[in-house]
């Protein structure tokens, strides 16, 4: 494909390119709200069970490292930040900016998974993994598995979005340096950006539900 | 395609960063005060300005048709719509003073 | 008959055109271009086998069921084996065969068609969605052969998160793929339907298909997704003994309930909205009369497919659901009834002093109207918590629903792919066949789904094997009933597959309907039209001046 390609390819069943811009990118929103849903389901367990066991739910969320989580929200952030960025690049045909930015957006989102296995490996230590061997000495202990349970379920829905991602980046870190993309066509790039946002979306919410409980 | 005059910019791209990382120090730091039942609301409010900035910006929400507004505008009613219907329940237990009801 | 820039009057009788002709089913004929097409026409044929071969399969525990019920005594099926038998008919009918059945099949064929698009937004997408669906089903079929699943269809836990020592892994990761299957189906439709009309086709000129089927994505779309997590989290709790939903560990199975419900019974309305569609169809073509209230039944599609998910809570009147929320889910069950009543007052005004004749998808169209009614006023009855708490689990339910998604949905699956049947394969079906396996098939439901009502309003409980003895007359006419709706299944089945080789070949039109479909030749070439029509018309111009000829069917 050559690098200044000007017209895109158009699939047989569009009429121009126009179309097939606008087909993808209703495509992926509507993938989105179909993510809400899926998350919604767990986020719906969550109200309802803290809002029932306020106080399993405080202590658990202070088993949590506060710092990481922080950290690791910052990371995220700034991954969705080199999105953007790559997301800009193509639009104005930068390719190297581009590339860079994938790259890094990559590294971020493995720096935050890096994170969470070492959280989660540190709760399989300390006993709080739930199941047979949860072991909790904060008070009522039953439902603080409850948090615990919505915790690894929410954050590891999350985890497997993220490495889902991970590989959609890859992709488009090599289809960018064989060329692919410029300001005529960069429709991947914008609908893998419309997806990492989204799962930093579900993290920004995850956080303060999750972290931020009875700090005070 | 070439949408050079709504491209997103570096500029905008670093301004919504810095409005993010700040906002997360500010419920960082809002997590440690106590407000009692505020607490909660607090934090989900600033999590939606976050949500709101990440949409309007990042996915680029700002250019965007009406429907894809819609769309997004809908998903969230029917979380709230699930989320809110089963508390109903939830809550309105033993309000009659039966069991089970 | 090709004309530059077509409009929508209707194509004239065209003759029987000279063989051979590429069409969809001949352009290439192995295995690959079969298993690797992206052609939408393809696809839904696939799928039609798909379904075919597990409706079949859903069948045959049904009529374990009912052998077992003709007496008494828990005779023929351990109690064991019969929760299992209901249990898989229920799985294999719901999720493998009412869910995909009419969008998958008819929806897949016609969407594009209908709209004057060359295929659906994301043609791999299709594939994919049928692969998935395939993969989901071999994980069911698994959980059959490996001995069954015996939660019942609904999976309450904490019997199915953790008491439960059948094969509900396997079952809950079928339904699990399965409805991704879905939700990529219901995306494709809504990005089809919104970005790829043919110009001059707004919205409230498409065909009243169309809009069920744009209805039915949105539910797709927004509800599948939580009985996918929903079923997650239960393979989560037994595969690792967390206690989300067993009482025994904290959990609130009451909270299944409420996830369960917040898609399935959305699902029911996934179920019964493509049917509606498909008998719009029907009815304006044969009665020869332009619809009647277009834009209401449009919109009522759309009103359906949004408080059909607010009504979920009537499903937990019984399971210590709070008196205020089923206060607030009774009354929403009752307004949810309203757009559908108004489809029906629709459909028989069409009827009134239109032309009308009776082949047999006008058969089956008009078995859905007064069937349909009939299971949706018994929806009624349930809506009301007084009554539901007596009819609740018993047989009185099992009649409500089996009206609306057998007398319902199978009757419009059944009436729609007649209808389509010559553009699909380009054969016309018996029609003497057709229209007494439609009579058979509404006797032989009536026989079997009316003493249910009788049944549960006495108070036969579902899901026992064995009863009363004063039950066994109503019993027994409801199993003589559904041998002979089993014959009414069988005869499409065998003439259906005798039309594709010896049917008459059929024109593009022989129905004389309007539609951008009819205007292709049947069946249609890959690419479906030559050139993109435009549309300049309302739909359904029948018995106006365009109408040259009124139907006359071989």
């Amino acid at each position: 494909m050559s690098l200044e390609q000007t017209t895109p390819y158009v699939a047989h069943h569009f009429d121009d390119a126009d179309q097939q811009h606008d087909a993808s990118s209703l495509g992926m929103w509507v993938f989105l709200v179909n993510e809400v849903m899926f998350f919604g389901g767990l986020f719906t367990a969550y109200v309802v069970y803290r809002t029932a066991y306020p106080e399993a739910f405080h202590a658990g969320s202070h088993e949590l490292n506060i710092t990481l989580g922080f950290f690791n929200t910052i990371v995220l952030l700034t991954s969705s930040l080199t999105m953007a960025l790559s997301v800009h690049a193509a639009q104005v045909s930068r390719r190297a900016m581009l590339v860079i930015n994938l790259i890094l957006t990559m590294f971020l989102g493995a720096v935050f998974l890096g994170v969470k296995a070492y959280e989660y490996t540190h709760k399989w230590h300390e006993h709080l993994i739930p199941g047979p061997n949860f072991v909790f000495d904060g008070p009522d202990p039953v439902h603080a598995q409850l948090f615990f349970s919505l915790y690894f379920a929410m954050t590891g829905l999350h985890a497997l979005h993220m490495i889902v991602g991970e590989v959609l980046l890859g992709i488009l870190v090599l289809r960018s340096l064989q060329g692919m993309f410029n300001k005529y066509y960069y429709t991947p790039v914008e609908m893998s950006g419309l997806y990492w946002h989204f799962v930093d979306l579900v993290w920004i919410f995850l956080f303060p539900l999750l972290y931020l409980l009875g700090r005070h | 395609m070439s949408h050079e005059a709504d491209a997103l910019t570096v500029k905008t791209c670093l301004g919504v960063y810095a409005a993010l990382v700040c906002l997360t120090a500010i419920t960082v730091g809002a997590a440690f005060i106590d407000m009692s039942f505020l607490n909660t609301p607090v934090a989900l409010g600033i999590a939606s300005v976050k949500a709101l900035l990440v949409m309007y910006f990042f996915m680029e929400l700002r250019h965007s048709n009406r429907l894809t507004w819609v769309l997004m505008g809908s998903s969230g009613v029917f979380l709230l719509i699930m989320i809110m219907l089963t508390m109903s329940d939830m809550l309105s237990r033993g309000w009659l003073g039966y069991p089970g009801k | 008959m090709a004309v530059p820039a077509i409009d929508t009057t209707l194509a004239p009788h065209t003759e029987v055109p000279a063989k051979p002709r590429k069409t969809y089913l001949n352009a290439d004929y192995s295995v690959s271009s079969w298993l690797l097409t992206v052609d939408h026409k393809r696809i839904a044929v696939l799928y039609l086998i798909s379904i075919i071969i597990f409706f079949a399969l859903g069948g045959m525990f049904a009529a374990g069921v009912r052998l077992e019920l003709l007496t008494p005594k828990g005779d023929l099926l351990q109690a064991d084996t019969y929760n299992k038998f209901f249990t898989m008919h229920g799985i294999i009918m719901v999720f493998f065969f009412l869910v995909p059945s009419i969008p998958a099949t008819l929806g897949n064929f016609l969407v594009p068609m209908m709209i004057g698009a060359r295929d659906l937004a994301f043609p791999r997408v299709n594939l994919l969605s049928w692969y998935i669906y395939i993969l989901g089903g071999a994980f069911t079929l698994a959980a059959v052969i490996g001995g069954g699943v015996d939660t019942g269809w609904t999976f309450y836990t904490p019997y199915s998160s953790t008491y439960s020592t059948s094969n509900v892994m396997p079952a809950a990761i079928g339904i699990f793929i399965t409805g991704f299957s879905s939700i990529l189906t219901g995306l494709n439709f809504i990005v089809t339907i919104h970005r790829m009309r043919a110009p001059g086709l707004t919205w409230f000129r498409l065909p009243l298909f169309i809009w069920a089927h744009y209805a039915t994505s949105l539910i797709f779309v927004l509800g599948t997704p939580v009985i996918a997590i929903t079923i997650f989290l239960v393979g989560l709790e037994r595969a690792l003994h967390i206690g989300i939903f067993d009482p025994a560990l904290g959990g609130d199975p009451v909270l299944f309930q409420h996830l369960f419900w917040f898609y399935s019974h959305p699902a029911v309305y996934i179920m019964i909205l493509p049917g509606m569609g498909v008998v719009s169809e029907i009815i304006t073509c044969f009665a020869r009369k332009p619809i009647f209230g277009y834009s209401f039944i449009a919109l009522s599609s759309v009103a359906i497919a949004v408080l059909g998910f607010i009504v979920w809570g009537h499903h937990l009147f019984t399971s210590s659901e709070s008196v205020y929320a089923a206060l607030i889910f009774s009354v929403l069950s009752f307004v949810v009834a309203i757009p559908s009543a108004v489809k029906v007052f629709n459909w028989v005004a069409t009827l009134y002093r239109g032309a009308i004749s009776f082949e047999a998808p006008m058969l089956y169209a008009l078995g859905f109207i007064g069937l349909f009614t009939i299971g949706g006023l018994t929806g009624l009855f349930l809506a009301a918590v007084g009554f539901d708490l007596h009819v609740h689990d018993t047989y009185f339910v099992v009649a409500h629903f089996h009206y609306i998604m057998v007398g319902g949905a199978v009757l419009a699956f059944l009436g729609g792919l007649h209808f389509w049947w010559p553009k699909m394969f380009g054969r016309m079906y018996p029609e003497a066949a057709a229209k007494a396996a439609a009579v058979i098939v509404f006797i032989g439901f009536n026989l079997t789904f009316f003493p249910q009502f009788i049944l549960g309003y006495l108070g036969m409980p579902r899901r026992y094997h064995a009863y009363p003895d004063e039950f066994q007359v109503l019993n027994v006419l409801s199993t003589a009933g559904a041998s002979i709706l089993a014959v009414g299944y069988l005869m499409p089945f065998c003439y259906l597959l005798w039309s594709l080789k010896y049917g008459a070949v059929a024109s593009s039109n022989p129905w004389q309907a309007s539609g951008l479909e009819w205007l292709t030749p049947s069946p249609p070439p890959t690419e479906n039209f030559a050139e993109t029509p435009i549309v300049t018309q309302d739909p359904y111009h029948y018995g106006t001046d365009d109408d040259a000829e009124a139907v006359h069917v071989a």
